[in-house]
């Protein structure tokens, strides 16, 4: 019985094997030339080496990208987040006409996507002269992951018990009290939630810093990547390319392979 | 009745920063999209400094510029391939067998799922080795079984784009693929089995029925995601060679910031945003219809 059942199986671990190799090729090649000494692009580990890792965060241009993106990612997400909260609390607890259309609104500039969006965006910053400033690119990647964050904030808010609210505005407290120190914390983990899920679209984005940005120095890692990776001639440093490409891909990873759950959760809520 | 307002307002000015970044960066430049694109505004020369306006030009133009019908066609092709035939289907095919119990099920999730996390431009330069010609590991493989190698982003460079992006974003429609399925009440399939139902009959006749809605939404949800992907095509091919893999998104690009004709630009964001919002409100219309 048990050996048929094993049998029976066979075609389904050949599926298996072959679409995890497919889907780990990539992977595996990244890893092996990252610990490779003169590492080409041969699936292989040429004497074992560390020192790729070391020589690119002794690089001063690397080191500056990096802090560039933990810079833009780190305030556009915290930042992002007050003021994405802040909002979506006040649309949850007003009531008045046209509601539905703004919340409609808000939903549609989320998924507006940002090639359509990036002309307009650079002749603004070009009228503001945000062009080539860290912050010009704050304030545009904020403004850009706040209508998601309102969306999934005002659901969160809609659906919190409010007796505490009610409670602390008898005793005399006020709108921005109740806000702070009673509604937000009770959303501690939907607010975190929200907060990596920006950090994380952040931290990837290419297209804004690239349009906007001129200065190597200001760049952040999606940016510095793309330089050495597919702008430079002559010999490629693989090994320390791969790296530096593992070091910026895991913080995402991270962070995601701790959330899965709820991220699961999340994709339920999308579908119902 | 004077606290009431009072709460109101200050309720109001909670939003007041959100509202005023929303105003300035998306609608703000959704409006000045809509002004620029019937001006001949550039970013360099005469016309940067005495814009003019031209009407409806822009427009006529754009629609009668072959490269953006071609690049119109390739993102029609380039969506097709990936997100409603790659992603769609594979996404679907291994929620379908990550429903069953087997060793190495976490492995291979997991994989499928960091592709999908990763920086899109780490995507882009794994892929660039592994398309390469010399030594890249795709002609290896294809040496190794007795295959001549191939140019991968010269010969067929839309097809290698599709792969790439496949590769990048099933991981998406599996979660949601899977959500689907797991709603299926389990007994269904324990009755099926009694009555001897083969797998396949299962997905056929239990699970594809029943799901049917939910992979319409998903694929809608994915054309979305895939019209205005940019970035892992940009750095794989630039667009080339010769035009071939260039999408709208980068023929945007391409006639803004390397040609600086600003207005042109902004008239083909506009048609693209266009295209962009009518998939997402059909999206919202038959979500509404099912709850």
């Amino acid at each position: 019985m048990l050996r048929r059942h094993f049998f029976h199986k066979i075609p389904l671990y050949i599926g298996v094997v072959i679409t995890t190799l497919v889907f780990l090729i990539p992977f595996i090649w990244l890893f092996t030339s990252a610990v490779s000494r003169g590492a080409g692009l041969a699936v292989e580990i040429r004497d074992f080496t560390l020192a790729n890792f070391i020589d690119v965060l002794g690089e001063k241009e690397i080191t500056s990208w990096v802090a560039n993106s933990l810079i833009i990612t780190v305030t556009t997400s915290v930042l992002g987040m007050f003021i994405g909260t802040m909002m979506g609390y006040s649309l949850s607890r007003l009531s008045f006409r046209g509601k539905r259309g703004v919340m409609l609104l808000i939903l549609l500039t989320r998924t507006i996507p940002g090639v359509g969006m990036i002309v307009p965006v650079y002749n603004l910053c070009l009228f503001f002269g945000m062009i080539d400033t860290i912050f010009g690119i704050i304030l545009v990647e904020m403004a850009f992951s706040i209508p998601f964050c309102v969306w999934m904030a005002k659901e969160f808010f809609d659906n919190m018990p409010r007796d505490f609210e009610e409670a602390a505005k008898v005793d005399g407290c006020n709108v921005w009290g109740r806000f702070f120190l009673i509604a937000l914390p009770i959303m501690g983990p939907g607010v975190a939630v929200i907060t990596i899920f920006i950090f994380v679209a952040v931290w990837g984005d290419f297209l804004i810093p690239f349009i906007l940005l001129r200065s190597t120095t200001k760049f952040p890692l999606a940016v510095g990547l793309y330089k050495v990776a597919f702008l430079e001639y002559g010999a490629v440093k693989y090994g320390s390319l791969s790296a530096l490409a593992i070091l910026y891909a895991v913080v995402p990873v991270i962070i995601f392979l701790f959330l899965k759950k709820y991220l699961m959760k999340g994709m339920a809520m999308v579908l119902k | 009745m004077v606290k009431i307002r009072s709460e109101k307002i200050s309720l109001f000015l909670l939003s007041v920063p959100g509202i005023a970044l929303l105003a300035i960066f998306v609608l703000g430049s959704f409006g000045w999209a809509i002004c620029i694109s019937f001006t001949d505004q550039t970013l360099l020369g005469e016309a940067s400094l005495h814009t003019q306006f031209i009407g409806l030009k822009n427009w006529g133009k754009l629609f009668t510029d072959p490269l953006f019908r071609n690049s119109l066609s390739f993102t029609f092709i380039f969506t097709m391939g990936s997100a409603v035939i790659g992603q769609s289907l594979l996404g679907l095919a291994l929620a379908t067998l990550l429903q069953q119990k087997f060793l190495g099920k976490n492995i291979l999730f997991v994989t499928v799922f960091i592709a999908w996390v990763i920086p899109e431009m780490v995507a882009a330069y794994m892929w660039n080795s592994l398309f390469s010609y010399q030594y890249g590991f795709l002609n290896s493989i294809l040496q190794a079984m007795g295959f001549a190698s191939r140019s991968w982003l010269f010969d067929s460079p839309l097809i290698s784009v599709i792969i790439a992006n496949i590769w990048r974003g099933t991981a998406f429609s599996l979660m949601l693929m899977s959500a689907a399925i797991e709603t299926i009440p389990r007994d269904y399939y324990e009755a099926a089995k009694m009555d001897g139902a083969s797998n396949w009959q299962e997905f056929r006749w239990i699970t594809l029925p029943l799901i049917t809605f939910a992979i319409i939404l998903n694929i809608l949800l994915v054309i979305i995601q895939t019209i205005p992907v940019f970035t892992l095509v940009f750095a794989l091919t630039g667009g080339g060679p010769s035009f071939k893999t260039e999408l709208a998104s980068i023929y945007i690009y391409r006639t803004s910031f390397r040609y600086l004709e600003l207005a042109s630009g902004c008239a083909a964001s506009l048609f693209l945003t266009i295209i962009c919002v009518l998939f997402t409100s059909l999206y919202f219309r038959l979500q509404r219809r099912t709850s």
